[in-house]
């Protein structure tokens, strides 16, 4: 039978390939390991090895050489001897566009039960389109994303034959997760429509916004002032926010926010790094919080006045690695962290120290709500 | 805890089973005074006699005959043919009446007749003597096939042998007889049926049968210092085959490969891929793979020899091959 050689996929990311020549000729035998052709992607030249023994047969219509081409395109077949390729045995279309079979566009373009009759002389080469188009998929990929609710069909498969297999699916899955979603109900929308000025959440010392503004746009010298920047797992951090909501009902002042909590555990955090809180009484200290805006991560700038401020990124579900040696990984919610001090007031080593603290009482907010470095 | 070597381990179970059943007698070429070929039964001569360790002239059809009627009165015979291959001319006897013979009679009578001998392709030992058939006698409905990998289960499974009702074909692998595991003093028990994990992986399961397991663990050694953790499977018993285990195992890795010295049509290997697919085919995210050793007699020449076995190369390779699909 026939064995169909066809663009490879040679990365993860690869999605065309340039056929630059053809290593072995229409009609010359090859065996596994020989080279067929060399193929260009990402800057890369790539040798293209045969996993049959045969004869290849190369499409004489065929204008592959020096084309981009999907992978996955038909390229060639490798056939046994007196055995004749489909291209001289049937009407098919033509070899390096299967992606653009005007069949396939035909039917793609036609409601269901409008196929044009006068085009069933070519069915065979449709049913070869349509088969070719849709990937294969391990029977285990199927049952994942028809768990997760990944529409498999328009997946590039991992597999050695570029079958779709289950972390094709998972990968899917993940990408999907991660794209950004319309604003939901969050403390910080919420905060919003009450007409509270949303990401920035102040000491109780804080200084008004136009000082702030003025104090910022003194802040001439990036050498006074040193960056550092860490991620955080905020899961739990996020589900005591959500119980404190949930056991809110009855309050009558506004249930604290996810940022109220922020400002708690950094004042928390503040009282154990005195360094840091030197000069406390000016309003020193500034959070900024740009999370809602889909911000990961930023180097928050610092006013004169200030000695440091914490730059919070948004909330997001990631996929992190909590058991190396076992290889376990699990779905958290993660934060990036950045702050930015007064090199003049606050050494590295201090600053470090109080990133690293604020770090464990977003991990573990019992450490803040018993006051425990 | 002492470590004792496969054959000194089936040994000391067949030394106390004979202490505690009177009725438990050992035939075969060599076991008497000399005590096997594989010292299968040194020492037992001194201590039970040539009543109940018979040595018999080379006639396989004719002692199989003669065990396969002591059974039927109830006492237990152990046939020890130090080559398995030797089983061979016995066929007749083991198939249509070892085998049958408790259906035959609806039950009544049992059939508790041990065949023990050395299985595997190592030491030159030609093609003669170095068969392993456990394919054969998995196909034939009554025999339990029993092919344990180390001392510990050696011990374990021949003391559920010799407590059992049913034939047993016990295969020791050549190549196993003399490694050496942890063998405890007290008294146990290794049910048929019931597979081991001898490693955890999730990457992909392989199940690796008699001298296999041992290839297969070394191979998952060079791959877990790249990551990569494969789960190893060692069914012990082939009848019956614990499928359970492995299902679960490919629920969890989704990929499997199944190693066998013997020969890969219609063997151990197709039987396990066969009922994997039928009910684990969800699971599946790969092509169920197999290794097994070249379809050909076994050459007596040291390098023919080598080369018919999968070596820890290609068991690699296969590994690697499986997690590429």
């Amino acid at each position: 039978m026939a064995v169909e050689i066809v663009m490879p996929k040679l990365g993860w990311t690869m999605e065309e390939g340039i056929l630059v020549e053809w290593i072995k000729q229409d009609g010359d035998v090859v065996q596994p390991g020989d080279i067929l052709f060399t193929v260009e992607s990402d800057k890369a030249l790539n040798e293209v090895e045969s996993f049959e023994a045969g004869i290849l047969r190369i499409p004489p219509d065929s204008d592959a050489v020096g084309n981009a081409l999907p992978v996955g395109a038909l390229l060639a077949y490798i056939v046994q001897p007196g055995e004749a390729p489909p291209f001289e045995t049937a009407s098919t279309m033509p070899v390096g566009s299967r992606h653009a079979a005007p069949e396939f566009a035909a039917l793609a373009g036609t409601r269901q039960g409008e196929i044009d009759l006068t085009r069933t002389t070519h069915a065979s080469s449709l049913q070869t389109a349509l088969q070719g188009d849709l990937p294969t998929i391990s029977p285990r990929a199927r049952r994942v994303a028809a768990e997760l609710g990944v529409d498999w069909v328009a997946l590039r498969g991992s597999g050695r034959t570029g079958r779709i297999v289950e972390r094709d699916v998972r990968a899917a899955a993940l990408a999907t997760s991660q794209e950004p979603h319309p604003p939901t109900p969050s403390p910080y929308t919420e905060r919003e429509s009450k007409g509270v000025r949303s990401g920035l959440t102040e000491m109780p010392v804080a200084q008004t916004r136009e000082t702030l503004i003025e104090g910022i746009a003194v802040s001439t010298q990036p050498s006074t002032s040193i960056s550092l920047t860490t991620e955080a797992d905020a899961t739990e951090l996020v589900s005591l926010h959500d119980r404190i909501q949930a056991a809110w009902r009855n309050g009558r002042q506004p249930a604290p926010t996810f940022d109220d909590l922020l400002a708690k555990l950094v004042t928390e955090a503040l009282k154990v790094t005195p360094l840091l809180h030197a000069r406390l009484e000016d309003g020193t200290f500034t959070i900024m919080n740009l999370g809602m805006y889909e911000i990961d991560a930023f180097t928050p700038a610092m006013s004169v006045s200030q000695s440091a401020i914490l730059g919070i990124g948004r909330v997001i579900a990631k996929q992190i690695v909590i058991d190396a040696e076992k290889e376990r990984v699990a779905i958290r919610q993660m934060m990036s962290l950045s702050l930015t001090c007064d090199s003049q007031s606050v050494d590295v080593e201090s600053a470090a120290r109080f990133l690293q603290i604020v770090k464990q009482y977003v991990e573990q907010p019992v450490l803040w709500l018993v006051n425990l470095p | 805890m002492r470590e004792l070597t496969f054959t000194a381990a089936a040994r000391e179970a067949l030394t106390e089973e004979m202490a505690r059943d009177p009725s438990i007698f050992v035939v075969g070429e060599g076991i008497g005074q000399r005590g096997g070929n594989f010292n299968t039964t040194s020492g037992l001569y001194d201590l039970y006699g040539p009543m109940r360790l018979r040595d018999t002239p080379i006639v396989e059809r004719g002692f199989i005959g003669m065990c396969t009627g002591a059974a039927m009165t109830g006492t237990r015979p152990i046939v020890d043919f130090m080559f398995v291959d030797f089983i061979l001319d016995a066929m007749g006897e083991l198939i249509n009446q070892v085998a049958k013979i408790q259906y035959m009679s609806s039950g009544r009578l049992k059939m508790p007749l041990i065949l023990r001998g050395s299985i595997g392709i190592t030491g030159a030992s030609a093609t003669h003597h170095s068969g392993s058939y456990f394919p054969m006698f998995v196909n034939i409905p009554g025999f339990r096939v029993v092919v344990p990998t180390n001392a510990y289960d050696a011990k374990g499974l021949f003391k559920t042998a010799l407590r059992g009702d049913d034939p047993v074909i016990f295969l020791e692998h050549k190549s196993l007889l003399n490694s050496k595991a942890q063998v405890p003093e007290e008294e146990y028990f290794i049910p048929f049926g019931q597979a081991a994990v001898v490693r955890e992986g999730s990457a992909a399961t392989v199940v690796a049968v008699g001298s296999m397991v041992r290839k297969a663990l070394e191979a998952c050694d060079a791959l877990a210092a790249e990551g990569i953790a494969i789960e190893v499977i060692d069914p012990r018993t082939l009848a019956p085959l614990d499928i359970p285990t492995i299902l679960a195992s490919v629920h969890k890795t989704g990929r499997l490969l199944i190693m066998d010295e013997t020969f890969q049509p219609c063997g151990i290997g197709a039987e396990i891929a066969a009922q994997v697919v039928a009910q684990g085919f969800d699971d599946l995210d790969a092509p169920i793979m197999r290794l097994n050793g070249v379809y050909t007699p076994t050459p007596y020449s040291p390098p023919l020899e080598a080369a018919v076995i999968p070596n820890p190369t290609q068991v690699l390779q296969a590994i690697r091959d499986l997690l590429a699909e």
